[in-house]
């Protein structure tokens, strides 16, 4: 907003999936997400594991800890090695887990969440991510990618997550090709839905388009991006909780 | 977090004027991901009488139930193999939950469960081929077996693949004992800690099988399947 400086929008919104109303679970999605002058984003989505005791806190904390720690780096620093600083975020939002777990008499295993973390600036994207969630951004072509994708598991219901043992083998960091003027983060809900899986996970061009486009747009409400997630079209494919978190950069 | 100022009027209009995302957003068009379970049946002669009556009606009570959860019934997947007379029979192959209809089983026979778990167990590996090869996304299958005896035919081949499935998390392996089932040999074949059924109460124990599936079909149930308590028809 002036000085012609350019500068990222965001609109996010994590939404309870019906099978989850159903049995009363509440949402176990969460996202964050913060804008660092003079033109930096940080952005995270989480997905707190079904079976988990307390999905949803691990969720939040998970992704309001890891934006807060890459914005007090980022304050606190003039040069950050971006792979440095997001691995470390990812490190140490898990040592968060683990006190709070320690703290309140339980496994860290009952905070289980997945976490997807990102960092737009001039100078590049990097994402960091552990599970099945998906990071996706455009490309000068008017294409898009999914960045640090990782393998898929065998089985649609079993990821690896923050709190597992085996997170930093899972862990990838890695930084999107640039330029982006777009990113989009979902959690594994949404995937069936926006990501095309019988061609590698390539992210649907028609289903990212209308809300990229959307979220350009000056008046964009997350009213209105909830108001998608919890309508019929999506609640027939899935019951999962799903969160989607855009950023536009004009 | 950045507040972005909204103008009221302009959302109001963008109702008015009916622009809907959920409209103009277009899904994928991935396939259903699927959830196998085979139900392996003792239809032997013993269960002749009012067993095999309640494990019939137990039948319509998975299919009436699971036929309410739409999700579920594109997902879910369900093969019979009843072991009775005539060795393991395929009753049905893996059908959809939504076009599953419930089969009358009829008992007679001797207890082939060696070669109705080997049946089992190659049907869930070939149709886990069939997904991967049409990028198909799915759950780790189920076999549920239930009995009221034990093996007539030769088991130890049996019960080393379900070992070797369960150690390798290809497969989960439910074993249920009806009243004058073989406890000890369920435990050397089963993995995990075989059920016992509380008298007949199939209806129960099906209507739990069918909510285990919706939940597994449903959302994510991390790295454990979070079944609901069995309760309603296990024996202590």
């Amino acid at each position: 907003m002036g000085f012609g400086l350019s500068n990222w929008k965001v609109l996010g919104a994590s939404v309870e999936g019906s099978g989850h109303r159903r049995d009363r679970t509440g949402c176990q999605d969460s996202h964050a997400w913060t804008l660092i002058a003079p033109a930096t984003l940080v952005a995270a989505v989480a997905d707190g594991a079904g079976s988990a005791r307390r999905a949803a806190d691990g969720a939040k904390l998970a992704a309001r800890f890891s934006v807060e720690y890459v914005a007090w780096r980022l304050c606190e620093h003039d040069q950050v090695d971006p792979f440095e600083l997001l691995s470390d975020a990812m490190a140490a939002t898990r040592q968060s887990l683990a006190r709070t777990a320690g703290r309140d008499g339980h496994e860290i295993g009952d905070l289980a969440t997945t976490l997807a973390l990102v960092m737009a600036s001039p100078e590049g994207v990097w994402v960091a991510q552990v599970g099945d969630g998906s990071v996706v951004v455009d490309q000068p072509d008017g294409s898009l990618v999914a960045v640090a994708d990782g393998e898929r598991e065998e089985y649609l219901n079993e990821t690896t997550f923050l709190t597992s043992k085996s997170w930093r083998s899972a862990c990838r960091v890695e930084q999107a090709p640039s330029p982006v003027e777009s990113i989009a983060l979902l959690t594994d809900g949404l995937g069936l839905l926006a990501l095309d899986l019988t061609d590698g996970g390539r992210p649907h061009l028609p289903f990212f388009a209308p809300l990229l486009g959307f979220a350009r747009a000056e008046d964009a409400r997350p009213s209105e991006l909830e108001r998608f997630l919890e309508s019929e079209r999506v609640a027939t494919r899935t019951d999962d909780d799903v969160t989607l978190l855009l950023a536009t950069l004009s | 977090m950045v507040a972005i100022p909204r103008q009221d009027a302009l959302d109001e209009y963008r109702r008015e004027e009916g622009f809907s995302l959920a409209d103009e957003v277009e899904f994928a068009s991935n396939p259903e991901p699927r959830c196998a379970c085979v139900l392996l049946l003792d239809t032997s002669s013993s269960m002749g009488g009012r067993p095999i009556a309640a494990l019939n009606e137990g039948l319509r009570a998975f299919q009436a139930d699971i036929g309410t959860d739409t999700l579920a019934s594109r997902r879910v997947e369900v093969a019979i193999v009843a072991f009775g007379q005539g060795g393991a029979q395929t009753v049905q192959g893996f059908l959809t939950a939504g076009e599953f209809v419930s089969p009358t089983l009829a008992a007679g026979g001797s207890t082939p469960m060696g070669e109705a778990i080997n049946r089992a167990l190659d049907m869930v590996e070939n149709r886990k081929r069939d997904y991967r090869a049409n990028g198909v996304a799915y759950y780790r299958p189920w076999v549920f077996l239930i009995t009221d005896g034990e093996p007539t035919d030769a088991w130890d081949d049996a019960a080393t693949r379900v070992a070797e499935a369960e150690e390798s998390n290809g497969v989960a392996f439910f074993a249920v004992g009806v009243e004058g089932a073989n406890m000890d040999i369920l435990k050397q074949i089963s993995v995990r800690e075989p059920m016992k059924l509380d008298g007949l109460k199939f209806t129960e124990l099906f209507v739990w099988l069918s909510q285990s599936q919706r939940r597994v079909s449903a959302s994510r149930v991390g790295e454990q399947a979070a079944l609901p308590p069995p309760s309603g028809w296990a024996s202590v």
